[in-house]
């Protein structure tokens, strides 16, 4: 518990600021409003917040699992095929490249202003640091674990599930970490694009709608929302990675 | 039963040789160690001979059961950190798919020679150098081998690891009278474990010497102290000066 209290203490301290120069500077609310009117938005929307978040969150996560799903098969399909590697990899790269909002408005053309859409979203912004993290894990097996192998006349597939899986699960968890985050922006940035004509009421919504009608109270309490969101999901899929590696002893060998 | 090495060259690219009409016989459940220069060959020869690369003239004939129980030891431990050392040790056996109570009893034997079996259920990242090399070692063991292949095996140990597991390796050889090659940069461990120390010439790689060391057997470390051992010691050492002039 110990190590929270600097970062605690911190928070406070730029709460207190905050209140300070709204006070002292004469901040009009329109630009700032004050910590005590967000927190009042907290108080009493905090149906109408949590509702949001956590329809943002579904999609967030089911675009999660999706990536994790479709990006390891896209690793495993490369790692046994130098043909399927060398045709797949360059889009790979160049579709991570392109800006998630130049893509964003053509899938609401083809699958609708739905969750549909907003999952898609989200799964192919989280999807690259899979595929990338996870090929290299099932890529970069040692000479001499390679040769021990062929020595033992393991097959493809006794190599694939007995050594590059495991070797590969530190890849993965470094992977599923920087998705996680992205899936987050993913879920929110398709809802923009969905409208408010959009039948989803998630964090996007309330952000727009709240900038619509200039509660910049209720802006605020709803961008802490998404942050906090963002960070609950990473911070969740970050233990449970740690957690698998130390369980299963998957750390990459020092010596 | 003989391995034989005829006049067998490896070049990597045309213009130079590594090895150049290299000839030797391998007698059944002899202990030979080889020694040279570093770069002369030893390594590629030792894979040479596990099949990890093909000779590119001459010829090598290895009887076919040698060849099928074949076990080489790397330098590196070469474990895997998610796998138990008893895992690791049955790896071998696990791979040509034999019944896991089998498994279990042959890595259990295995552990025990080689003085594991505490350790059976720890994992890599909790073993010391040693611990790591013996684990390596039993899952070289345990598919029987009639041919053991060890490029520098105890290398990177301390001299007090290294002699125990050169003593376990000797126990273990006269046990089971496994025919053994290994290389090493040691001279005393050259000689105190071979029946015939190989010395190799580099450009082009070739055996200059063939030292037979007759001590008497079994050998315990306190031979080392004799003057036998020195005598054979010195033929060696002069050995590897003239060829490393
Ligand atoms: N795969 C390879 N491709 C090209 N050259 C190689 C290859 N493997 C080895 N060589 C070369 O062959 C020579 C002999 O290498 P080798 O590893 O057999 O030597 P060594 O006697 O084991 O040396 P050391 O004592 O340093 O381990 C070296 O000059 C090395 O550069
Ligand atoms: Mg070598």
């Amino acid at each position: 518990m110990k190590k929270y209290v600097p970062s605690v203490i911190l928070f406070i301290t730029f709460l207190l600021i905050w209140d300070l120069a709204i006070r002292s500077f004469n901040i009009s609310p329109f630009i700032l409003p004050s910590p005590k009117a967000v927190f009042e938005i907290f108080a009493d929307q905090h149906q109408e917040l949590l509702d949001a978040t956590l329809q943002s969150a579904l999609i967030a996560v089911a675009g999660f699992v999706l990536s994790i799903l479709i990006g390891t098969i896209i690793s495993l399909l490369m790692s046994q095929s130098k043909i399927i590697e060398l045709s797949i990899y360059p889009y790979a790269i160049f579709l991570q490249a392109v800006p998630i909002v130049a893509i964003a408005p053509v899938f609401i053309l083809w699958f609708g202003a739905g969750t549909k859409s907003m999952i898609l979203i989200s799964m192919i912004i989280s999807l690259f640091p899979i595929v990338t993290n996870v090929s290299t894990g099932l890529r970069s097996i040692e000479k001499d674990v390679m040769e021990m192998m062929w020595l033992y006349k393991a097959s493809r597939w006794q190599i694939l599930w007995k050594v590059r899986f495991p070797s590969a699960v530190p890849n993965f968890v470094i992977g599923a970490k920087t998705s996680a985050g992205l899936a987050v922006v993913g879920a929110i940035v398709g809802e923009y694009f969905t409208g408010l004509s959009g039948e989803s009421r998630g964090l996007a919504f309330l952000i727009q709608s709240n900038q619509q009608n200039a509660n910049y109270p209720f802006l605020f309490a709803t961008s802490i929302s998404a942050a906090l969101l963002g960070f609950i999901i990473f911070s969740v899929v970050s233990t449970l990675g740690e957690w698998i590696i130390k369980k299963g002893h998957f750390e990459r060998k020092v010596s | 039963m003989q391995i034989n090495l005829n006049q067998i060259s490896k070049y990597f690219d045309a213009n130079k040789a590594i090895l150049k009409d290299l000839s030797l016989s391998i007698f059944e459940g002899e202990v030979l160690g080889l020694i040279g220069p570093s770069g002369c060959g030893k390594s590629t020869l030792l894979r040479i001979l596990a099949g990890l690369e093909v000779a590119t003239h001459g010829d090598l004939e290895i009887p076919c059961e040698i060849n099928q129980q074949t076990s080489f030891v790397f330098q590196d431990p070469a474990l895997f950190e998610w796998r138990t050392v008893a895992a690791n040790v049955g790896l071998p056996l696990e791979l040509k798919g034999i019944k896991n109570s089998i498994i279990e009893h042959c890595v259990e034997v295995e552990l025990e020679r080689v003085g594991l079996l505490d350790a059976a259920h720890k994992y890599p990242s909790e073993l010391s150098g040693g611990m790591r090399m013996r684990c390596s070692l039993a899952r070289a063991l345990v598919t029987n081998p009639k041919l053991l292949l060890l490029d520098e095996p105890f290398a990177a140990l301390d001299e007090m690891t290294r002699d125990q597991l050169n003593q376990d390796l000797l126990n273990i050889q006269s046990k089971n009278k496994m025919t053994i090659l290994f290389v090493t940069h040691n001279l005393f461990e050259a000689t105190y474990m071979s029946q015939r120390v190989l010395v190799m010439q580099s450009n082009p790689g070739k055996i200059a010497a063939d030292i037979p060391v007759s001590l008497p057997e079994p050998r315990c470390l306190d031979l080392r102290l004799t003057g036998e051992f020195q005598d054979s010691l010195k033929l060696v050492q002069a050995a590897l000066r003239e060829v490393d002039k």
